[in-house]
């Protein structure tokens, strides 16, 4: 008997030394990272494990040939070329993301559509230059809004009605996306990147926890309102408070336009956040369901169990899908109403 | 006394696996939120490092001309003054967690809390 219990200290100790052993192997481990500006944003860029800095490059490569691809400030790229020309000859990761963010609009009944570019100008969100447009104009622009005027055939995207189309509300998803399957094509188990708050993981942390992401307060950032747990997923946010100016009037306009009135989508979401495989699907996903607002984003979550969502709507009530309930460590402060999905339901 | 011994082998096998959970818990969270420098980065090139645990001020050259004025205070850093147009990077506030940034786009400045 003297022996057992020999036998389970000597396990317990084992045991012991295994977790401490494992924090080392964390201290131990070899982190890269890299800052790139690019997107008119701030992304960062984490890698666990050998040849983390020759994968780095690579990765900041593939964000900027991307985005000579889909900016629409360089005459250059792709988007530039089709908005000008009505229609052009494109690289296959163009064409591939207009293709899948026509899907998306299809989805979500025009919620996103990528042609709004000419009413998103006019606001002032992609010049700088600030300015509540009157309501002629706006109607006169969205004579030009549509997803069906876009048509893609093989390379070859064309516009009708004179429409014009940007990329801003998929292209950061659709490069986590790459960027996640370059680090994976390069042996890479374990790797974050954040692309202007959009989130995607590669793996589990080095320490084989899981990725922590907060949700912030879409009225306070320096409060989190739930932290997700993640594997090999991404978490992409939409909100009011991200980019906006305050008009003459006094009010706040922000830069998610709703395709159907022309004007920043007011529905009763602040806040939208999209977890699921596809960085590309979470970006138009959390757009499209800000759009929607409350009852028709709860009805889609409610319908679609790919994806997992917390919302957050203008009197600060939090909505989160059941199935992510698990993996959430919420803050006290915050109250949450949990959405059933239909096949529970 | 072996029964004595066989009672309580259980009982502190528990006690002994909940001890090290609790233990491995707190070495997990000081392993991974406790930020002790701040790292300061222009266009991904480290430019400075303060410690944090002394208070200090400092002047960054960021890109395109701008200005930054960095604080390190009470454990905590903050950029108190920038010459970009947007001042993100001022209203940011403190940070202190491992993992936190305060990002200047316009100057392609990232002020990160590291562990040393």
């Amino acid at each position: 008997m003297v022996n057992k219990v020999s036998r389970s200290a000597a396990v317990f100790a084992l045991m012991v030394l295994m977790m401490f052993s494992g924090c080392e192997e964390k201290k131990d481990m070899t982190e890269h990272k890299k800052d790139v500006f690019a997107m008119d944003t701030y992304m960062m860029l984490k890698v666990y494990g050998e040849n983390g800095d020759k994968v780095l490059m690579r990765a900041e490569k593939e964000i900027k040939e991307l985005e000579g691809l889909f900016s629409v400030t360089d005459e250059k790229s792709d988007i530039s070329r089709i908005n000008k020309d009505g229609t052009a000859q494109t690289a296959e990761d163009t064409s591939n993301l207009i293709r899948k963010s026509l899907e998306y609009s299809e989805l979500t009944e025009g919620a996103l559509d990528i042609t709004v570019y000419p009413v998103l100008r006019e606001w002032g969100f992609t010049t700088g230059q600030y300015h509540i447009p009157d309501d002629s104009t706006v109607k006169e622009l969205l004579k030009k809004v549509s997803y069906k005027n876009i048509t893609v055939n093989d390379g070859t995207v064309t516009l009708a009605k004179n429409a014009e189309i940007d990329l801003g509300s998929v292209a950061k998803g659709y490069t986590s996306d790459r960027l996640c399957e370059l680090f994976r094509n390069e042996g890479i188990t374990s790797a974050l990147v954040n692309l202007g708050g959009n989130v995607q993981a590669v793996g589990k942390k080095p320490d084989g926890s899981m990725w922590r992401v907060g949700v912030e307060d879409p009225k306070d950032n320096s409060n989190i309102v739930c932290t997700l747990e993640i594997e090999d997923k991404a978490v992409i946010t939409s909100g009011n408070y991200e980019r906006f100016f305050t008009g003459d009037d006094g009010r706040n306009y922000w830069h998610i336009i709703d395709p159907k009135t022309g004007r920043p989508a007011d529905n009763g979401l602040i806040s939208v956040t999209i977890t699921g495989d596809s960085g590309t699907q979470c970006d138009a996903l959390s757009t499209a369901l800000f759009v929607m607002g409350t009852e028709k984003a709860m009805k889609f979550l409610s319908e679609h169990t790919e994806i997992d969502a917390v919302l957050i709507d203008n009197d600060m009530k939090v909505y989160i899908t059941e199935g992510i309930e698990r993996v959430t460590e919420f803050s006290e402060d915050y109250e949450h109403t949990v959405i059933k999905r239909q096949e529970t339901a | 006394m072996k029964d004595k011994l066989k009672k309580m082998a259980a009982p502190i096998c528990i006690v002994f696996v909940v001890l090290g959970c609790i233990i491995w818990i707190i070495i997990q969270n000081s392993c991974s939120r406790q930020g002790n420098i701040a790292e300061v980065r222009v266009s991904d090139r480290t430019v400075l490092r303060l410690s944090l645990d002394k208070d200090i001020t400092r002047e960054i050259d960021g890109q395109n001309g701008i200005k930054l004025t960095v604080v390190v205070s009470s454990g905590s850093v903050y950029v108190e003054h920038s010459g970009c147009p947007d001042k993100i990077c001022v209203n940011k506030g403190r940070i202190s967690a491992v993992g936190d940034t305060i990002v200047c786009l316009p100057a392609r400045t990232v002020v990160e809390v590291i562990e040393s």
